[in-house]
């Protein structure tokens, strides 16, 4: 791009001894720029000799001598001896010149006496002097009373919402600006206007950004320096500076402490732009950064006497310290609160017993934790939880997948506020997802919690005016607020607002949190399981000790009464053998239940020896042995199909299991509607479960729904018919043995009236 | 020279007199040497052995679970010694646990009782018994 097209720039151009635009303003070196502000002449003088040996050409108006005249003179032969009198004094103050400046100084021009501010800066060893004209009508008296009234009306405002627009309004009436502007930078220098005071007439630049290039990186750093910087009249030529030819080098003088120093063609032509004759901006210096700027805008030419700038720029310190204050306040509050949403977040883990309950449910949760986040997620032991308006699991997942790969094994979080950037698939995302950071609950970086925050771009808008955001009407301009906005727009397309380091921090001691609160789980966890684990394995050997032992006495009274029964029988009458007999049932009773109990013992003991096991065959082992014992009297017509394909499993279990069931439905089977009695085992596919489910089934009435959980547990026996047979530990034993093979087992009125269903999965046994 | 006795190491007086009553239903019952442990029971064994009274029981049934020295232990004992090699001798015990099963047998024993809950069923092993190990069968003595 080239300014050559332009009448203002091309003048200042001439001027001007760098190429400059706006790609490499950047560069461009602000304080060598050789020229002044018509507002001001300025010498630069030996600190020994005190003999001039920088000038600026337009010394005539001010001193009322060409400046050819004064190159190369001593400085007395155009500033009174007064004013050389007090050279001595800044000097050798420690505050230095700033204590006596401005110095009030009467010049004589064509007969007229006129009043000066002279202002004096050292630098290296020379005295940069300029001379302004003074404002005659200033009172000074005036100005600070006005100074003391508004920084007492700043420090009284309590309410950050109208901090900024009172400040801008304050300024606006002492300085008598058409537009008082409040600029804020973020972390990379793009700034927002974040308030203003304007004449009614005036179009609203609140809500304007622009990108960090519209203030360069040297403006910036000067501004840290000299803390208001005029530019007097955009329209007007500003004067060259002109060189001692006797000194040995020819050098630019460095202007940095110059007020009037030149302006870059470039800010120029922004300015002429925007129809702004007059500016003056005020740093706002926040712990020794550049937090922001006042810029103040006048359209028409007007001066600005020193003592006011003076003024404004007391107040632009008072107002960066009140900001200060208000801004530790403020991160304080930030602070607390995260910290509170964070104990809170934690309390709700413990006391819910639940990650995913803790960190979404409650007053407090991940949503709320930090301002505008858009969405959350939560991963942990293979399962994924999101809260408002986060991106699709799979793509969450995939994102997880990339950082874990870029993670370093160290790191415990991850954060961007242009995730897309890196990773391009969320570009998708770039409105509600744009940035992102993730916390990682183990070292592997499996078990993640993230926060997701919009586009920034989704947020802002011009003005107020958000339909007219993007339109860029005048193209042949490449300079101005739209246009600058427009760049803007470009400049965070796909990026949030930044992860603070406050957010960062409190992230990580939610991680800690959590961390803490899922180890107080695991150690309960742990301990329970292992009490358990102990009163099983006490159980089992407990069981297995007084079935054992049990058997003794058993043996004892069931052999004393037999021997009773053999040996003396004939001298026993009929009541005496009944007696006996009942004796023996109870026994045998008994004993038919310690052999149960043994039986449950042994399915929890000792490792599965799984094969694969023919099914059919051991049904009609089982059958054979069964019908010995329950078909003697009945006719039960027994089926088994064809199909029933081979299960892996411990083949003793397995046996145990079939002896159980079909036992079972041996012993509860009753007549169906035709007075049938049947008994049938057969297998299903079942597509749900991707497994074969074998079934055994019996005729008669179906199970109360109440009981279908119950009938598995020890000792009920759903049957209130005492004359049943069985101990009720059978379909314990069945459950036991399917729960070892990792199955499940149920019972239903599907098949012939009741049945039962089991799978076995032992592929998913660890031994 | 061969009696016509058993020994039986049972520290249980019940199942002992059961032993001794299923031994009385048989038609030419042997007698029973009835020791109250192992200890017992080895130390008698020990005494019939010698020269000026040889004369071993006809079969040794050891019940596993005795106080002092088990079953389980006096089979070994017994079956390492040259002297009793050739005793049959029969573990009983009320466990069907099969690695108790294999345990007796890989000790040396002869046979294995599972001690049944029903006299009827005892009386019937007992006649087994008696008929397999004392009337018939007889270890073939080792000579060193």
């Amino acid at each position: 791009m080239s300014l050559s097209s332009d009448p203002v720039a091309q003048s200042i151009r001439e001027v001007y001894p760098y190429p400059v635009d706006l790609e490499n303003c950047d560069v461009e070196p602000l304080r060598h720029i050789q020229v002044v502000q018509a507002h001001a002449c300025l010498l630069a003088v030996e600190i020994d000799s005190l003999i001039v040996r920088y000038v600026s050409e337009n010394t005539l108006s001010f001193l009322g001598k060409p400046w050819e005249e004064i190159i190369d003179a001593h400085v007395d032969t155009v500033l009174s001896a007064e004013v050389i009198g007090q050279i001595p004094l800044g000097l050798g103050r420690t505050g230095g010149f700033d204590t006596i400046n401005p110095i009030l100084s009467m010049v004589k021009i064509s007969g007229k006496q006129l009043m000066r501010n002279v202002i004096i800066h050292r630098t290296d060893d020379l005295l940069l002097i300029e001379v302004e004209a003074r404002d005659s009508n200033l009172q000074t008296a005036q100005y600070q009373q006005l100074l003391a009234r508004s920084i007492s009306r700043i420090q009284n405002i309590t309410d950050p919402n109208i901090l900024f627009p009172d400040t801008a309004l304050i300024i606006k009436q002492i300085s008598g600006y058409d537009r008082v502007m409040v600029y804020q930078f973020d972390k990379d220098y793009n700034g927002e206007v974040i308030a203003e005071a304007r004449n009614e007439t005036l179009e609203s630049f609140e809500g304007l950004r622009y990108p960090h290039t519209d203030i360069p990186k040297q403006a910036r750093e000067l501004y840290l320096t000299n803390r208001i910087r005029l530019i007097s009249s955009a329209g007007e030529v500003p004067a060259r500076i002109q060189q001692s030819t006797q000194l040995p080098q020819a050098a630019p003088l460095d202007l940095t402490l110059a007020g009037s120093r030149g302006v870059s063609p470039v800010h120029l032509e922004y300015l002429g732009y925007m129809g702004v004759n007059n500016s003056l901006s005020v740093a706002i210096v926040l712990r020794g950064k550049l937090w922001g700027l006042f810029a103040l805008h006048h359209y028409s030419p007007r001066h600005i006497d020193y003592e006011v700038r003076n003024v404004l720029m007391f107040i632009g310190e008072i107002f960066s310290g009140h900001l200060s204050l208000q801004a530790a306040n403020r991160y304080r509050e930030q602070t607390l609160t995260r910290k509170l949403a964070r104990l809170a977040i934690g309390e709700q883990i413990t006391k819910t017993r639940d990650i995913f309950a803790g960190l979404t449910t409650g007053n407090y949760s991940l949503l709320n934790m930090f301002p505008g986040t858009s969405g959350t997620a939560v991963y942990f032991e293979g399962r994924m939880e999101r809260q408002g308006d986060a991106p699709d699991e799979a793509d969450i997942l995939a994102l997880a997948g990339w950082i874990r790969e870029h993670a370093a094994f160290q790191d415990l979080y991850y954060e961007s506020d242009s995730v897309s950037k890196v990773f391009p698939p969320f570009a998708a995302y770039c409105d509600s997802a744009a940035g992102v950071m993730m916390i990682f609950l183990d070292a592997t970086h499996n078990d993640w919690i993230c926060w997701f925050r919009p586009g920034m771009v989704q947020q802002i808008s011009w003005g107020g005016k958000p339909n007219k955001q993007l339109v860029v009407t005048d193209t042949s301009r490449r300079l101005g607020p739209r246009q600058s906005f427009a760049r803007y727009v470009q400049t965070v397309e796909g990026c949030s607002a930044p992860w603070t380091d406050g957010e960062i921090d409190t992230a990580l001691a939610l991680r800690i949190t959590v961390i803490n609160s899922l180890m107080q789980r695991y150690t309960e966890v742990k301990e329970i399981n292992e009490r358990l684990q102990k009163a099983y394995e006490d159980l089992e050997s407990f069981s297995y000790t007084v079935s054992h032992d049990l058997r003794a006495p058993l043996r004892a009274i069931n052999g004393y009464a037999e021997i009773l029964e053999e040996e003396y029988g004939e001298e026993l009458n009929d009541d005496a053998k009944t007696l006996l007999g009942g004796i023996q049932r109870g026994v045998e009773q008994m004993n038919s239940f310690i052999t149960d109990i043994l039986e449950l013992s042994r399915v929890g003991s000792g490792g599965l020896q799984l094969k694969t096991t023919a099914v059919i065959p051991l049904i009609q082992d089982v059958l054979l042995e069964l019908n010995l014992v329950y078909l003697r009297s009945r006719k039960i017509a027994i089926h088994v199909d064809e199909q029933i394909p081979p299960v892996v499993a411990d083949p003793r279990l397995l046996r145990q299991l079939y002896t159980n069931l079909l036992s079972n439905s041996l012993k509860y089977v009753l007549p169906d509607a035709q007075g049938e009695l049947a008994i049938r085992a057969g297998a299903y596919f079942d597509e749900e479960l991707q497994c074969t489910v074998y079934t055994v089934s019996n005729t008669g009435p179906e199970i109360p729904v109440e009981y279908r959980r119950s009938i598995f547990q020890m000792f009920s026996r759903m049957s209130s018919n005492h004359e049943s047979e069985g101990t009720g530990v059978g379909l314990a034993i069945v459950e036991r043995i399917v729960e070892r093979h990792m199955g499940k087992v149920w019972v239903d009125d599907t098949g012939l009236g009741v049945t039962f269903h089991f799978y076995l999965k032992s592929e998913h046994i660890t031994q | 020279m061969y009696s016509n006795q058993i020994l039986l190491a049972e520290d249980d007086t019940t199942d002992a007199t059961f032993f001794q009553r299923a031994l009385n239903r048989l038609d030419a019952p042997p007698e029973l040497l009835w020791c109250r442990s192992g200890t017992e029971a080895y130390e008698g064994l020990c005494r019939s052995s010698r020269p000026e009274n040889m004369s071993l029981p006809r079969l040794a049934v050891l019940d596993i679970k005795m106080p002092g020295m088990t079953g389980l232990e006096l089979l070994q004992k017994l079956k390492t010694d040259d002297r009793f090699r050739s005793l049959p001798v029969i573990i009983m015990s009320s466990s069907d646990e099969p690695q108790d099963i294999a345990r007796a047998y890989d000790h040396g024993a002869n046979g294995y009782l599972v001690k049944p809950s029903r006299f009827q069923e005892l009386r019937e092993l007992v006649s087994c018994i008696n008929s397999f190990w004392i009337k018939t069968n007889r270890l073939r003595p080792i000579t060193v």
